[in-house]
């Protein structure tokens, strides 16, 4: 009997042992996590991007391809106007009351930052993150805001409003209607 | 005595396989099964909070930390992609949504903050990629809230729960919500990789405050399309959860 007691306490041991080893690794691995995050560089705060503009053409065809992943391979009356991301975004965002003044909605990235606002017509359905149960956003206007260096696509609107170019800068036509 | 120190080293493996194995019982509801969803039919696995509605039960935001830990996505470049993020909205009238999301046209693997939005007559929808990637295993912190219940939801983002920046601000929509989800989304034909771990409140009260995802009328539910796993944390608020694809 005392051997069994003595089994069975180490049985107890063992299981409690595990579970406390389980435990640190799960708190070790979250410490560590932390730690080494907090060393790094808060994202959205890097330097901007510099060097030379995207070229129309690559605006053009970044634009075809963001087009044709909503669905949309041959838009019509493409047209680009060049200006801040601020502003940018204010043309196409479908805001109806809200704050759209420059530190609203930079989210790290400098509202004077040149981006090409791309507005295209055609029949979009953008494959884009929604709730579940919810349908495609769809519409006959895109608008595609990218970044003027890069060329990351940093805004999508899809919708049946048509964001007012000439607010933002000369506007070029890139695809007859 | 002797017996017992023979044994001791089986015993404590034992208990440590015992260990990993209750643990993955009690904190996994592994499905075996394949992906099912595509590029426009997306697969969820979600904390999900309905709300009786602003006759009895809806608040004035959500927040959710998020930290994602792995993300990849085979057909990045067709415009698929994965989020780990929180939805807000209010009888199904439009809805906004933050968080991370990977793919999306820019490349295979990189997380990227985002907010979006569709207006309450579903005819505009309007996203932000952040350029900056995020990197893995931090968390991330997003808020959705209308603290002046003037129908302008304000999106936050922090990094653990400091460093807030006001990301966005959504005009026209409702003054309160009663309907908050957060987990994975994932938009692609083939089989995307996605972990993550979501720590959830909702805002309401006065002054508002944050809380659990736990109403008097409804409680969080949990959600998983085919290939999708998501469990709630043990000890933690209701709907704090770790998720993953495949299970």
């Amino acid at each position: 009997m005392p051997k069994i007691r003595n089994i069975r306490a180490w049985l107890m041991i063992g299981v409690l042992a595990g579970l406390i080893a389980a435990a640190v690794q799960v708190v070790g691995t979250t410490a560590a996590s932390s730690t080494a995050a907090a060393a790094q560089e808060l994202p959205g705060t890097a330097s901007p991007p510099a060097g030379p503009e995207l070229t129309l053409a690559q605006v053009q065809a970044a634009a075809l391809k963001f087009a044709a992943i909503a669905h949309e391979p041959n838009p019509t009356a493409v047209s680009v106007a060049r200006g801040s991301f601020a502003d940018a975004q204010a043309l196409v965002d479908g805001n109806a009351g809200a704050d759209t003044s420059p530190a609203a909605g930079t989210a790290g990235a400098a509202a004077s930052e040149p981006v090409f606002l791309v507005v295209m017509h055609g029949d979009f359905t953008l494959n884009a993150p929604r709730p579940k149960g919810a349908a495609e956003p769809a519409g006959s206007v895109m608008g595609l805001i990218l970044d003027a260096h890069t060329g990351f696509p940093e805004g999508r609107y899809v919708g049946v409003e048509e964001p007012q170019l000439k607010a933002l800068g000369p506007v070029t036509q890139l695809v007859e209607q | 005595m002797l017996l017992g120190n023979r044994l001791m080293p089986f015993v404590l493996l034992a208990g440590i396989l015992t260990a990993v194995v209750f643990g993955q019982m009690a904190t996994t509801s592994a499905q075996a099964a394949t992906w099912k969803c595509t590029e426009s039919s997306h697969c969820y696995a979600l904390t999900e909070w309905h709300m009786a509605g602003c006759s009895a039960e809806c608040i004035d935001g959500g927040v959710a930390d998020i930290t994602s830990q792995s993300a990849s996505v085979p057909n990045w470049e067709k415009g698929a992609f994965v989020t780990n993020e929180m939805w807000a909205s209010t009888n199904n009238e439009g809805w906004v949504e933050t968080g991370q999301v990977a793919g999306n046209g820019v490349d295979c693997c990189s997380e990227h903050r985002f907010f979006a939005g569709e207006t309450t007559n579903n005819l505009n929808y309007y996203e932000y990629d952040q350029p900056g990637a995020v990197p893995l295993n931090e968390y991330h912190s997003y808020v959705l809230e209308d603290l002046k219940h003037d129908g302008v939801w304000e999106i936050y983002w922090g990094y653990e729960n400091t460093d807030w920046t006001l990301a966005h601000e959504y005009g026209g929509y409702w003054t309160h919500i009663d309907d908050l989800e957060a987990g994975m989304e994932g938009s692609d034909n083939s089989q995307p990789t996605n972990e993550g771990i979501q720590m959830l409140a909702g805002i309401w009260g006065s002054p508002d405050s944050w809380h659990p995802w736990e109403g008097v009328y409804k409680k969080v539910t949990f959600s998983a399309s085919p290939a999708t796993c998501i469990s709630q944390l043990a000890g933690s608020w209701p709907g704090n959860a770790s998720y993953h694809t495949p299970c």
